[in-house]
């Protein structure tokens, strides 16, 4: 915890009988400090508002209140009140002098710039005798709402406004400070406040821009090739850590064909995740890596078809996993970064080795997911950290690209491709939502009033997973135990096509379907069986934030009519493939939309059609992880020479919409840069809330989040 | 299920360019600041109307340049270390003033340059960012290591300003010399 400055408030809503029965207490509370006030703040720093312009024109100095409550919102990054009062609902008899005023509404405020539009509101002006001092750096705003006002309203919410007009006698206002309430009935029922003529109602609002200590985001220790954070409260116990894995492009902005690739990515974090992880007893590592560039895509092989040499990570004694062949790369770093983590973390961080997460970013999310799920990996670097388990207890990852594969799509022709721990996700932190009753059901995020954190539900994510579960159920294949997908199923995909973040608790894990004793023995690792990591402990959070489905329908395969296009699974004992037959997957279109859809359960196309939805034109084929795939796949198609690098891309599209060789659209990156701040930031707090929820399961110190 | 954000903190960020007069820049610092707690005092004083009448004395003005940064910094810090004063500047291309600095109650004039209002430019709807440079004529041969950032007159004392400490950074030093500007991109978030 560092010092910084900060601006927040305090409501104190008190009723005041004007009878003898003594005041009341209803509401005591933090308010919420709207984007409007940074944005106020900013205009002064500017200069914007004419020289001579008087603080009383323009100050926090009016006030709003409201029937209904602003709560679908987890940024600042709004506007009005919910369901603000008019000058009638103030009553006849007020002694209050209500003003009607231009007020700032947001057509969309999670834009940049917010696109604004100007409505009428209600507004009750503070005069001098309502704004006094508290100490050097509180002042306090009280307002007396009488006896004879708004009796017979449900007051549930509260504003205090700027002016924003920048000249004398217009006024503009806009919402800085915000706060919903209500009476609690002690068991954590809330109820608005029912005015009556029995009480007035004095609300003081104490606006602190004090220097205390607040969460900043700085590196208590900055290595070469990682920043150390340490969590604001020390656990007895030893804190957790989050091992994480950044984005590779500036400022986290979507990763592009031309993206600014940052050097020192350690420094390239999630502010807001950070802090609420930070503030929850969390410790973070950042950690550098390696990453393809133009002139040298070694750092991101992983798999080759190389003979193994022992320089480079070998599998364990109990799991054949062969990771790589002699090449440290990115993903290598980031399997040392944890173990390093563990061993120099215990000593030196207070931290609890046993409690590891790897969280990530975009490709940094890629690597955190593939730590996680892959088998405890063994290096060869002659470290001393190299005794610690790279495995973790679960994963956090937002916009990852967890299909591999399509990473190094050469490599599945190789036949060296022995990795089948894809999760699968069985059950699901969110509600089942069937549209029209019929059996395909999704599930949605927790951007809407559907999302329930009540209970771990299962649902069923067909498509693909009934391609999974098709492999190990099914006698021919798993009394073989010997196969791989060549078709690694595109996890991502089960999580874009409904909106996001979505939870999962548990994932399948190849470990429970097929034997891990199996017959087959690794010819390069003589007496090492093949089988699978057991994942059944690992849990994992995959989120996508700031898209959504236009489109959404299933397609069983095959669907193209021509023979010998199925889905194939490499048998790799003869190099064949064998036909799957017919499988079933989700087929996917996305767009970009401009804000919550909510209670939309109809993922037809049909009803995204309009305009609130962003110009498809500019969207299609956009998703970032086609571009990643897109990219990299030229990129690993010229350093092969093949134009075709793996029969993957032939047989198979995750989305049969999208394939990492479906067009690239330049100048995307505009699009999204304007990005949804709202679902970045309930991204940010759903996975602290999922960390501190499966921490408490290990720790339970850290129910005191929960 | 709903945790909203409750506050708004205030932060900024510095980044120090060398631009020799080929046109070459080269990155020599970049880092976040520190907001001391002056920010704090001026706001309050803006929100409450206990101080200036005027809006325009809340704005950041000045910034000032020193030679001796202190260890300790933090929020409380109110003053740089060593101010560099107008002989030091040895310059005529920016205008300097001396004006009564708020330090802890006290008034101690400083010698400070004024933040030219073209080199203030928006970044974002809550974003500020001010380009202060020193040319290749200006305050050559001194040995830099911190900067600050001042509220133009808070108090909205009549006559002269009165401007108060609201950022603080501390660098590595850097010795100026004539073959180079040194720029300071700094840029306020709230």
């Amino acid at each position: 915890m560092k010092p910084n400055n900060k601006i927040n408030g305090q409501l104190t809503v008190t009723k005041i009988y004007v009878d003898d029965r003594p005041n009341e207490i209803v509401v005591n509370q933090e308010n919420i400090i709207t984007i409007g006030l940074a944005s106020f703040l900013a205009d002064i720093m500017m200069g914007d508002f004419p020289p001579g312009t008087l603080v009383q024109d323009v100050g926090l100095r009016w006030l709003q209140l409201g029937a209904s409550a602003q709560d679908n919102y987890a940024t600042n990054y709004f506007y009005e009140l919910s369901s603000p009062y008019s000058i009638s609902d103030y009553g006849e008899h007020t002694s209050l002098n209500f003003q009607t005023e231009y007020q700032v509404s947001a057509i969309n405020p999670f834009y940049n710039p917010p696109s604004l539009t100007e409505v009428t509101g209600t507004f009750l002006e503070l005069d001098d005798k309502r704004i006094n001092p508290v100490d050097n750096d509180k002042v306090i705003f009280t307002i007396l709402i009488d006896e004879n006002t708004l009796n017979g309203q449900n007051i549930t919410e509260a504003g205090l406004f700027y002016n924003k007009a920048q000249k004398d006698k217009t006024y503009l206002l806009e919402l800085g400070a915000y706060k919903a309430f209500g009476m609690t009935d002690g068991s954590g029922v809330v109820s608005p406040i029912a005015k009556t003529k029995d009480f007035q109602l004095q609300i003081e609002w104490v606006l602190s821009t004090n220097t205390g200590k607040v969460i900043d985001v700085r590196p208590d220790e900055v290595g070469s090739n990682y920043n150390f954070y340490k969590a604001s409260v020390a656990n007895p116990n030893g804190n957790a850590l989050v091992c994480y894995f950044p984005n590779v492009a500036s400022n986290n902005e979507p990763y592009t064909k031309y993206s600014d690739i940052v050097t020192e990515k350690q420094d390239n974090i999630e502010l807001r995740l950070f802090q609420r992880l930070l503030s929850n007893g969390i410790s973070i590592a950042s950690f550098n890596y390696r990453f393809v560039d133009d002139n040298d895509i070694s750092a991101c092989r992983v798999f080759t078809s190389a003979v193994d040499d022992n320089t480079a990570l070998l599998p364990s004694s109990t799991q054949p996993f062969r990771m790589p062949s002699g090449i440290e790369n990115c993903f290598t770093d980031a399997v040392s970064s944890v173990q390093w983590a563990k061993y120099y973390g215990a000593r030196n961080w207070d931290i609890n080795p046993s409690n590891v997460f790897t969280v990530g970013n975009g490709i940094g999310g890629s690597l955190a997911s593939f730590v996680a799920y892959t088998a405890d990996c063994n290096s060869t670097l002659g470290q001393d950290f190299e005794v610690c388990s790279s495995r973790v207890l679960g994963t956090s990852v937002k916009d990852a690209v967890t299909d591999w594969s399509r990473w190094f799509p050469y490599t599945l022709s190789t036949f060296d491709f022995k990795m089948a721990t894809l999760p699968k996700a069985i059950e699901m932190l969110g509600s089942l939502v069937i549209p029209g009753g019929t059996s395909n059901s999704v599930l949605e995020s927790s951007a809407t009033p559907n999302y329930s954190t009540a209970d771990f539900i299962s649902s069923s994510i067909s498509g693909i997973g009934s391609t999974s579960s098709y492999i190990f159920t099914d006698a021919d294949f798993t009394q073989a135990s010997g196969f791989y997908w060549s078709a690694i199923p595109d996890l991502k995909a089960h999580f874009q096509w409904s909106e996001v973040p979505i939870s999962s608790k548990k994932f399948w894990s190849a470990a429970h379907q097929a034997s891990s004793t199996s017959s087959v023995i690794d010819a390069n690792f003589p007496g090492t069986y093949w089988g699978h990591p057991d994942n059944f402990n690992v849990y994992g959070h995959f989120s996508y934030a700031g898209s959504s489905v236009s489109g959404s329908s299933w397609h069983t395969y095959p669907t193209y009519g021509v023979t010998g296009t199925n889905f194939k699974l490499l048998n790799y004992t003869d190099n064949s493939y064998i036909d799957m037959g017919s499988v079933r997957e989700p087929a996917i279109n996305l767009n970009f939309f401009r804000g919550v859809v909510a209670n939309n359960k109809n993922l037809e196309a049909s009803a995204f059609a309009d305009t609130t939805y962003k110009n498809t034109s500019a969207l299609a084929n956009d998703m970032r992880d086609e571009m990643q795939g897109k990219q990299l796949w030229e990129q690993l198609s010229n350093y092969l020479g093949q134009s075709s690098p793996s029969s993957v891309f032939t047989n198979y599209a995750p989305t049969t919409l999208k394939t990492p060789g479906s067009d690239f659209k330049e100048g995307s990156t505009n699009v999204f840069s304007i990005w949804n701040y709202n679902m970045e930031e309930l991204c940010a707090r759903d996975r602290t809330n999922w960390l501190i929820k499966l921490l408490a399961q290990y720790d339970n110190w850290y129910d005191q989040f929960n | 299920m709903g945790r909203f954000i409750e506050e708004l903190g205030v932060s900024g960020y510095l980044e120090i360019w060398k631009e020799y007069s080929d046109g070459e820049r080269e990155l020599v610092h970049s880092d976040h600041n520190t907001i001391v707690s002056g920010m704090g005092v001026g706001l309050a004083l803006l929100f409450g109307g206990l101080g200036s009448d005027t809006i325009d004395n809340f704005q950041i003005k000045y910034f000032e340049v020193g030679e001796d940064a202190p260890t300790d910094f933090g929020v409380g810090t109110y003053t740089l270390g060593d101010e560099l004063t107008r002989a030091q500047y040895n310059t005529s291309s920016v205008a300097i003033f001396n004006l009564p600095q708020m330090k802890n109650d006290n008034l101690v004039n400083e010698d400070m340059l004024l933040i030219p209002q073209e080199m203030i430019r928006r970044v974002a709807v809550n974003s500020v960012q001010y380009t202060l440079t020193l040319d290749t004529g200006t305050a050559n041969e001194i040995t830099l290591n911190e900067i600050g950032l001042l509220m133009k007159n808070p108090t909205g004392n009549i006559g002269e300003d009165h401007p108060i400490l609201v950022a603080f950074k501390s660098f590595n030093s850097i010795t100026k010399k004539g073959e180079f500007s040194l720029i300071f991109k700094w840029t306020l978030s709230f």
